[in-house]
């Protein structure tokens, strides 16, 4: 009996460490639900995508790693959903039309709601930004997107942007190489002083 | 001033090299290519009149031109509408110009549609079929018969032939042997309503008002005409449009007019109704879809039901501009944006100012509704060609006014009395006041003789006895104050007299202090006093003290109830007083006692 918890104890742990949940977040209309069907299998992947009420919650394996991913809708009146699960990610995804100038500053509006979120704001929790739909025409580079968001002001977390393209997964793997590093590495840092 | 900022909206946009001058008319908001990222389509306005270059039709995606295009000539109005229910639901984009409507389909010109001529007189035809066969000399005459008709009232063909010079004529005669006699109004403005569901992306019908006051309702598929109406039964020139509901079930249309008049249209009349004379043309006017009232700007704003009843009015601050309408459904609050000539832009929930914002240009045209892939958005035209665009804010709450020094000044026409409710006890209470109101009366009149007699009573009681503060004799009207100081057991009580009559001096009084020498020392027991003057009280000082026992009691028998001092006013050869009065004499504090 002892020895059966304990079994269930270290079994806990070994998947506390596999399974993080990461959180989709982003405008609608920005490829969200697109770049989580990429990592999906070739299998499950959908070929029409269409606007995302509420929120999906989708399964995926990246380099031994298995994901949670709270894919949410973008939508105004959805938004307020996205704080939910602020307390219990472990990284968040911040997908961005950089076709779409003219809502950069909501996207910079909905990024400043998200640092200062209490569950946020102290917190280093890596972000990671797409700038999505790198193939349309006026799409703006990531280094301009930046710039108009202010990214470098973000000093109490890891933060990285990658261009993409969801349609093709162009940057996409990059991306999640990265998160994965730094959740690694999150993950790491807190379990020290434990050890 | 002082910097005024908004936090309720994101500055999406400022471009101060857009170029763009038009106004609210002339700006549509669609979803042109179907791809639910709506698009501005404006037609250009020139500001300075003689523009060498035609104006311009141009579609916005964002703050980028993605089409720009002539015009044929300066556009009035500019509609997007749905044609039909095939997918993908295409909408076409009608721009007025002239007499002429210019549809636009995947903004590619398809159709020119031209509205019926006017009635041209019979005089007029009769010139023309003589003027082509007659000979020159002829030609002066017939002319001369032409001016005496009314300029506006012609077609334009005679317009021209009349102002050409003598030798000019002959050859315009000649071109045009076969005269078409048009004379075509001019299309002053359109608007859109449904033509059967009421939602969005479905097909509607176009409403054409030209300045000859005629109404056209169009079916935009097959270009016919479905009614025709008139604005009101009197000459006016219509201004301003906006409608709402569905050609098949039920529409309500207003007009504003240059004279002033709101008229408003509903379905199946032929001749518009109208509701309200303003002193000045209104600058902007919208049925507001939400509660179908009708907002109007013009010296102030102003606000009418259907029926043109004023419900409520605010006076503006500086000169109005344009003003849009601002429904914000998921915040259960309707706005009025309105923009004034200093670049203030002020957003109303009707009377209560709620947000303002400077632009720093006087804003010429406004929009607010869907742009691109937002809902909520507004789009500021400035007179200087500047493109504004900002977003409301996801987070934006206006349930509270903003705080200003403006007093709002209510109309004494929207003052409402607060009329309590007819309760069940007030009706029953009115039934009974009918039924008995005979005995109700009675007993009101015997009660109210009950009550003189008993003031009749006790009116009598007091001038027998003189117990009162006021002398009761006519010949002496006089007042008595009384008034003790001190905590005890000695007093000082102050007598205060003042002849009340106007003119009369009163002479040969005196006071008499009549106190029980076993309880209280008075140190005079009787003042004579010099003659009253009207309107100089005479005081008067007592010194009164408590006969304290030994044992530093009061007096054995002395209690609350007999603790009084009498002062009696007497006058000379009078045998009653002319006031008798009685002065309660407070307790002495009793730890002052052992003190003495």
């Amino acid at each position: 009996m002892v020895f059966g918890k304990m079994f269930m104890k270290i079994l806990n742990k070994d998947r506390r460490n596999k399974q993080i949940s990461i959180l989709i977040i982003g405008l609608n209309n920005s490829g969200k639900s697109t770049i989580i069907n990429y990592f999906k299998n070739k299998d499950d992947r959908k070929f029409v995508s269409v606007p995302t009420i509420g929120f999906n919650v989708e399964h995926f394996e990246n380099q031994g790693i298995s994901f949670t991913a709270f894919d949410y809708s973008g939508q105004g009146r959805y938004r307020n959903l996205w704080e939910h699960h602020f307390k219990t990610c472990n990284g968040i995804v911040f997908v961005i039309d950089s076709s779409d100038r003219m809502r950069l500053v909501v996207v910079k509006d909905e990024l400043e709601l998200l640092l200062q979120h209490r569950d946020i704001k102290r917190r280093r929790v890596p972000i990671l930004f797409f700038a999505n739909k790198m193939d349309c025409i006026d799409a703006l580079s990531s280094v301009k997107i930046a710039a108009g968001l202010n990214l470098e002001k973000i000093d109490n977390k890891p933060w990285q942007i990658c261009s993409s393209n969801a349609l093709t997964g162009e940057g996409l793997q990059n991306g999640v190489q990265w998160l994965t590093a730094q959740i690694r590495e999150c993950q790491q840092t807190k379990e020290l002083p434990h050890e | 001033m002082e910097e005024k900022k908004s936090t309720h909206w994101l500055d999406a946009l400022s471009d101060g090299s857009a170029g763009l001058t038009t106004i609210s008319s002339c700006m549509s908001v669609c979803d042109l290519q179907c791809n639910n990222y709506y698009k501005l389509v404006t037609a250009e306005i020139p500001l300075k009149i003689p523009e060498k270059r035609p104006p311009r039709l141009r579609v916005y995606k964002g703050n980028q031109v993605i089409n720009d295009q002539a015009l044929p000539g300066i556009a009035s109005s500019v509609q997007s509408l749905y044609i039909d229910e095939n997918e993908p639901k295409m909408p076409i984009i009608a721009v007025s110009v002239g007499p002429s409507i210019f549809f636009y389909r995947n903004m590619k010109a398809y159709f020119k549609y031209t509205i019926p001529s006017l009635m041209i007189e019979p005089l007029e035809q009769e010139i023309w079929r003589k003027l082509v066969v007659e000979r020159q000399v002829n030609y002066e005459k017939l002319i001369n018969d032409l001016k005496t008709m009314n300029f506006s009232q012609m077609s334009s063909l005679s317009q021209k032939l009349i102002s050409l010079s003598e030798s000019e004529r002959e050859e315009f005669i000649r071109e045009n042997s076969e005269p078409k006699l048009t004379r075509l109004s001019t299309i002053v403005c359109m608007t859109t309503i449904y033509k059967n569901i009421e939602e969005e992306k479905e097909p509607n019908c176009l409403i054409i008002v030209t300045e000859a006051s005629d109404i056209f309702i169009m079916d935009i598929q097959n270009f016919g005409i479905l009614h025709t109406a008139r604005v009101c039964s009197f000459k006016a020139t219509p201004d301003l449009i906006s409608a709402s509901g569905s050609y098949q079930n039920d529409y309500k249309i207003i007009i504003s007019t240059r004279e002033g008049s709101i008229c408003i249209l509903r379905k199946n009349w032929l001749e518009g109704r109208e509701i309200v004379k303003l002193e000045r043309a209104a600058t902007s006017m919208s049925l507001l879809q939400i509660d179908q009232t009708i907002v109007v700007l013009s010296k102030s704003l102003m606000c009418y039901s259907k029926k043109g009843k004023m419900l409520w009015s605010l006076n503006m601050n500086d000169t109005v501009m344009c003003m849009c309408p601002v429904p914000l459904p998921h915040l259960g609050v309707s706005m009025i944006c309105v923009a004034l000539k200093n670049g203030l832009v002020q957003l109303y929930s009707q009377k209560n100012l709620i947000d303002q914002f400077q632009v720093g240009d006087t804003v010429l045209a406004m929009y607010f509704g869907k742009l691109g892939l937002e809902e909520q958005v507004l789009v500021l035209v400035t007179i200087n060609g500047n493109l504004l665009i900002k977003i409301l804010k996801r987070t934006a709450d206006f349930s509270n006014p903003m705080v200003t020094d403006k007093k709002v000044e209510d109309e004494p026409s929207d003052m409402k009395i607060a009329i309590p409710k007819k309760s069940k006890i007030f009706v029953e209470q009115t039934v009974r006041e009918k039924e008995n109101a005979i005995a109700i009366h009675n007993i009101f009149q015997s009660e109210l003789w009950r009550m003189r007699l008993e003031a009749a009573k006790v009116t009598v009681d007091i001038l027998r006895t003189g117990d009162s503060t006021f002398s009761g004799d006519l010949q002496t009207p006089i007042k008595l104050l009384a008034q003790c100081d001190g905590l005890g057991p000695d007093f000082l009580l102050t007598l205060t007299l003042e002849n009340i009559s106007a003119t009369k001096i009163v002479t040969n009084l005196s006071i008499i202090i009549h106190a029980n020498p076993n309880h209280y020392k008075v140190d005079k027991q009787s003042v004579d006093l010099t003659p009253l003057v009207p309107g100089i009280p005479l005081i008067t000082d007592f010194n009164v003290s408590i006969q304290i026992t030994s044992e530093n009691l009061l007096p054995p028998d002395m209690t609350l109830e007999n603790s009084i001092i009498r002062v009696l006013i007497v006058k000379e050869k009078f045998a009653k007083p002319l006031i008798a009065s009685t002065v309660v004499m407070p307790q002495p504090e009793l730890q002052m006692l052992g003190t003495i």
